[in-house]
């Protein structure tokens, strides 16, 4: 139980609160919207 | 070790910035969500270690011969880099490629001795792993040090990166809490047998 709630709320619950933030784009996609 | 791969994952975040985070959570655990099916059909199995029922924290004899093998972690390690890669380019796939392989040599010093070099302990060799498991007290403490480590290290990165977009600041501070609150909870968790 604590690997698949951990694995769950890590991947979800962190990485969406995360994705309101900021952080540079992955390289590729910043090539791919420069050109 | 589960939430200690979590905090190790928050780390690295706070060192290399463009990697999605979810990804690096799901990298730092992925030789486990591998093992899952595989326990499940019985083809890597646990066993109780010292007496007990197998429930505890570290209490049991992993055979995960095929996805906790050194060569079988590096193949797993080289397949998820190699898929991560084609949206993300080259560095980022090698570094969601390490991130999977961290798994691994997180996992060495806690395992007992279970862990063999090539994968279905092909040819017998000597197996792997130092056994800290058996001092669970000191297992969960550097554990729990790789989450509020992880943590801080992931909140400061969050917290610059959010000063520098002109954001507020609470947007930092809410997935630094909610990680370490979920680091800390699946630490109890574990360490309970669930």
């Amino acid at each position: 139980m604590s690997f698949v709630l951990g694995t769950l709320l890590c991947v979800f619950l962190v990485g969406r609160l995360d994705a309101r933030l900021p952080w540079p784009a992955p390289a590729a996609k910043r090539e791919g919207g420069a050109s | 070790m589960i939430a200690g791969h979590f905090g190790f994952a928050a780390a690295v975040k706070s060192r290399v910035p463009a990697a999605p985070t979810w990804c690096l959570m799901l990298a730092s655990v992925w030789l486990d969500v591998v093992f899952v099916p595989l326990l499940a059909s019985g083809v890597e199995t646990m066993v109780p270690f010292g007496g007990g029922n197998g429930k505890g924290y570290g209490a049991a004899i992993i055979h995960a011969d095929w996805t906790h093998s050194l060569v079988g972690a590096l193949v797993i390690s080289a397949v998820f880099g190699i898929v991560c890669a084609i949206p993300w380019g080259r560095v980022l796939g090698a570094v969601m490629g390490a991130m999977v392989f961290s798994h691994w040599l997180l996992d060495l010093p806690m395992h007992h001795q279970d862990m063999p070099i090539l994968p279905a302990n092909a040819g017998h060799l000597p197996l792997l792993g130092f056994g800290l498991w058996s001092l669970p007290a000191l297992a969960a403490v550097l554990e729990l040090a790789l989450v509020l480590g992880g943590g801080w290290l992931y909140w400061r990165a969050a917290v610059a990166v959010a000063s520098r977009g002109g954001v507020q600041q609470k947007r930092a501070n809410l997935p630094a809490i909610a990680f370490v609150a979920t680091g800390v909870l699946t630490l109890a968790l574990n360490l309970i047998g669930q």
